[in-house]
């Protein structure tokens, strides 16, 4: 028999009827405390997991950031404490070469500017003095430069054997050491070169008047020794002063 | 959970399960109360034991605890709810070795042999005789086919909508209603032949 497509006069509200009708069923209680307990401490253990997470990230971070913090500034500090050295270590090298070259370098421009002096300051009683002293000072010049030479290759060896184990940083700073000192030696040998050349300016005052000699002075660009010069024209000046009294003495008497 | 369906000041269900997401426990409570009841009849329909449905309703709200984050506001939470316990129910009937949900015959005619026409509505004195005798209707009810008192259940028992039933399920509106027909008519059988 073929079911009838038409109504089975069964009606929804019939179903749902016979449906309610049922007793009711609730879930148990017991159930209930359990599935809201248990929700409960879902939430509770993701809010202490990620409270965890956070202080183990967290320590984490910090550990991270020591380090980082620790590759920056060890360089920094490493920097810092060679700067000083880097720094100054041309002056370093330049005063531990002034002992030996400097120094050198600076009586040698003192000796001959002594020499010039007293070339100078005798110049009115020796013309040898004039002649000679240029001379000397070239002697001296080359056997310093001789000196320099041997002392600062010597200076070279030592910081070589003290930097062996020094970077090319240190190296560097060798090649720098070793520029400044060269460059110290050329500063003396030019300091030196210029006192003979104000010798041998001077060589010939006889024949100067006392304003040329001034100019001659005044105008050289070895200025360093220009107070010693200019105290050097006065002594001329008052010498020439005294002569000239003792004319007048001579005159009236 | 009627009496909050009408009061438009509560917060929807989607709202409740969003804040629970969010590690509001009070929001959960709340749902729970709204759909617990009709859940867990719907597994005492379904299974016909009330101790599987106990352990299938706590299993269905543990899922939905522990898959919270998985919740998106697009869906709707019932049909997302419903979605899982019908999944769980599926899992079961794998497990008792029984035909879980299929559709094989869901949208052909009842068998001509076992149908009797209805000649007239049912009374109310009969449906109260047929409520009195809660097993009959148990018994009917578990003689459809699995979709069939899939589709009864749902719409009957959780009171979803036509639409709220082929969301869950999967399937287009007018297959459930064409479940739901053939669905009464065998229950009408059933329930007269048991008379």
């Amino acid at each position: 028999m073929k079911p009838t497509n038409e109504s089975p006069d069964l009606k929804d509200d019939d179903i749902r009827a016979l449906l309610d009708a049922r007793p009711p069923t609730s879930s148990p209680a017991d159930l209930d405390a359990r599935i809201l307990a248990a929700a409960k401490a879902e939430v509770q253990t993701e809010n202490g997991v990620q409270t965890r997470s956070l202080s183990h990230y967290g320590s984490w971070l910090a550990v991270a950031a020591v380090f980082v913090l620790a590759v920056i500034l060890v360089p920094i500090m490493q920097q810092t404490s060679e700067t000083p050295r880097e720094a100054f270590s041309p002056e370093v090298s330049l005063n531990d070469a002034a002992l030996p070259t400097s120094g050198v370098g600076v009586s040698e421009a003192l000796d001959v500017t002594e020499e010039s002096r007293t070339a100078s300051g005798d110049l009115l009683q020796s013309d040898s003095l004039l002649v000679t002293a240029p001379v000397t000072t070239e002697l001296n010049l080359a056997q310093e430069e001789s000196a320099e030479k041997k002392e600062g290759a010597r200076l070279l060896a030592e910081e070589q054997q003290q930097n062996e184990r020094v970077t090319v940083r240190s190296d560097i700073n060798t090649s720098a050491i070793a520029t400044a000192k060269a460059r110290e030696r050329t500063a003396s040998r030019k300091d030196s070169a210029a006192s003979v050349e104000v010798a041998e300016d001077i060589s010939d005052i006889d024949a100067m008047t006392d304003e040329e000699i001034r100019q001659t002075f005044l105008s050289h660009p070895y200025r360093r020794d220009r107070a010693l010069w200019l105290d050097e024209i006065q002594r001329l000046e008052r010498l020439e002063e005294a002569g000239r009294t003792v004319s007048a003495r001579t005159a009236v008497v | 959970m009627d009496a909050e369906a009408g009061n438009s000041i509560q917060p929807s269900d989607e709202h409740l399960m969003l804040a629970y997401t969010s590690g509001d426990v009070e929001a959960f409570d709340r749902l729970y109360a709204r759909h617990k009841d009709r859940l867990y009849r719907l597994f005492v329909q379904s299974t016909g034991a009330e101790p599987v449905a106990r352990e299938l309703f706590q299993d269905v709200w543990m899922r939905l605890v522990q898959h919270r984050s998985t919740y998106v506001d697009s869906a709707a939470f019932t049909t997302w709810l419903y979605r899982i316990a019908r999944n769980r129910l599926t899992d079961y009937y794998r497990q008792q070795g029984k035909r879980g949900i299929d559709t094989e015959y869901d949208e052909q005619e009842p068998q001509s042999e076992s149908v009797t026409v209805i000649a007239s509505p049912l009374q109310t004195d009969e449906l109260a005789t047929l409520a009195e005798r809660g097993e009959l209707v148990q018994d009917a009810l578990s003689k459809l086919s699995s979709s069939q008192r899939e589709a009864v259940m749902l719409k009957h028992i959780a009171g979803m909508s036509i639409g709220e039933v082929a969301d869950v399920t999967g399937e287009n509106a007018e297959t459930i209603k064409s479940r739901l027909r053939y669905a009464f008519t065998r229950l009408c059988q059933q329930l007269r032949v048991s008379r």
